[in-house]
């Protein structure tokens, strides 16, 4: 008896994989914590990676604190950065940066799916997606709760922020001929008139026409295409994109006033043109 | 029109840089010879590196009648196993450390092409094999 209680302790420890335990000081959690830069507890950490249908001490509240807060600094981020975005094209880019999939993916990069504690048979159809976007979103609420706006705010940029997005084809619009009518009305400058710039194999099957859209003397935009309807089409594309995808570089945020004094804000981005 | 998503891309650095080695698992055996240098590293050394690298998870397991290994797990799922028998404390020190700086990406062969690059050479790279060659 005595030689079977010794033999069956040591033969646990070996080959032992560390299995994730619920208790907190889960080496992993803290690993963790640290790889991401939190400086905090590891039972609010521990909370904030509980899904809701791990158990009662969960993740809820802080999502919903988080996901605001990541709403409000990426927000207003875009909103300096890409003034004239319109509406439809600006929810695009925000969910690219603060959408579930997107929290989804990064969190994956970071090795929270390790870390991460939900059911998923108590999760009422929960896909592993949302479970991870809440745990992210949670985390930057707990951020915000216990190291307050300015680390929040550093935290959301430094992961969420610097992730790249491409906005080269977000603004989706139908007749961009007319569109950019509008646009060169608005604005007083000489309607859009296209011209040919170059051409090559008109006759064959790989014909590539290059085609520059015109207010007078000022080329807007030029496209291009294999056939000259195509590379106008991309033309009045490429000039509405300029217009709308204009980025600022050099601004300031309105949550900078935590920090400093002195706020100079962005100037108001134009409206986008009803056609 | 479509209802694509746009896809976020993370550059790693840019913001906050995350270290792609996610856990470290020292397998030793307290019997064969070939251990005795991870044995002293587990003495000596071991507590200073797991203390200056948080973001690693440092497990020590026995795993008695093999070879020492130390295995890095790393946040692309892929892992590096790397057998250190007959190695003295500061080479177990020099492996450790490769496989921190590992990003558990596969080895590529760089001796083939000495230039890595995302936009190839417009017009070709010069080659005296297809050049005019010279008359008299």
């Amino acid at each position: 008896m005595f030689s079977n209680r010794l033999f069956s302790r040591s033969f646990s420890a070996y080959g032992a994989r560390n299995v994730q335990t619920a208790s907190a000081a889960s080496p992993a959690l803290s690993a963790f914590g640290a790889r991401v830069g939190l400086e905090v507890s590891q039972p609010a950490l521990e909370r904030a990676v509980t899904h809701k249908s791990f158990g009662d001490v969960n993740n809820a509240q802080l999502e919903i604190l988080g996901k605001r807060v990541a709403g409000l600094f990426c927000t207003e981020y875009l909103r300096a950065r890409y003034p004239r975005l319109p509406p439809a094209a600006f929810d695009k880019v925000l969910t690219a940066y603060i959408g579930n999939n997107s929290l989804a993916k990064y969190g994956r990069e970071i090795g929270l799916q390790h870390v991460l504690r939900w059911d998923a048979a108590e999760s009422e159809g929960a896909y592993h997606s949302e479970t991870m976007s809440s745990a992210l979103n949670a985390i930057i609420g707990l951020v915000h709760q216990e190291k307050g706006a300015e680390a929040a705010k550093k935290f959301v940029h430094a992961h969420i922020l610097a992730r790249d997005v491409n906005v080269s084809d977000v603004v989706k619009i139908e007749n961009p001929k007319a569109h950019l009518s509008r646009l060169t009305t608005r604005y007083g400058k000489e309607k859009p008139l296209s011209r040919l710039l170059k051409e090559t194999g008109r006759a064959t099957n790989s014909a590539v026409f290059i085609v520059g859209v015109f207010s007078g003397e000022e080329k807007l935009g030029e496209g291009y295409g294999n056939s000259m309807k195509m590379a106008e089409f991309r033309a009045c594309m490429d000039a509405i994109n300029k217009h709308y995808l204009f980025e600022n570089k050099d601004f300031m945020l309105p949550s900078d006033t935590l920090s400093e004094a002195e706020y100079k804000p962005v100037a108001f981005g134009d409206t986008q043109v009803i056609v | 029109m479509s209802a694509q998503r746009l896809a976020s891309v993370t550059k790693n650095g840019v913001g906050a840089y995350v270290l792609q080695c996610r856990k470290m698992v020292f397998n030793y055996c307290e019997n064969w010879g070939s251990n005795k240098g991870m044995i002293n590293y587990l003495k000596k050394d071991i507590v200073e590196f797991a203390k200056a690298n948080p973001q690693i998870e440092v497990v020590v397991e026995q795993r008695p009648a093999h070879h020492p290994v130390i295995r890095g797990e790393y946040l692309n799922g892929r892992e590096k196993v790397i057998c250190v028998r007959n190695m003295a404390p500061f080479e177990i020190k020099q492996k450790v450390q490769l496989l921190k700086d590992s990003s558990g990406a596969k080895m590529k062969n760089l001796t083939k092409r000495p230039v890595l690059s995302t936009t190839e050479s417009v017009r070709g790279i010069w080659s005296p094999f297809h050049t005019n060659p010279h008359k008299i």
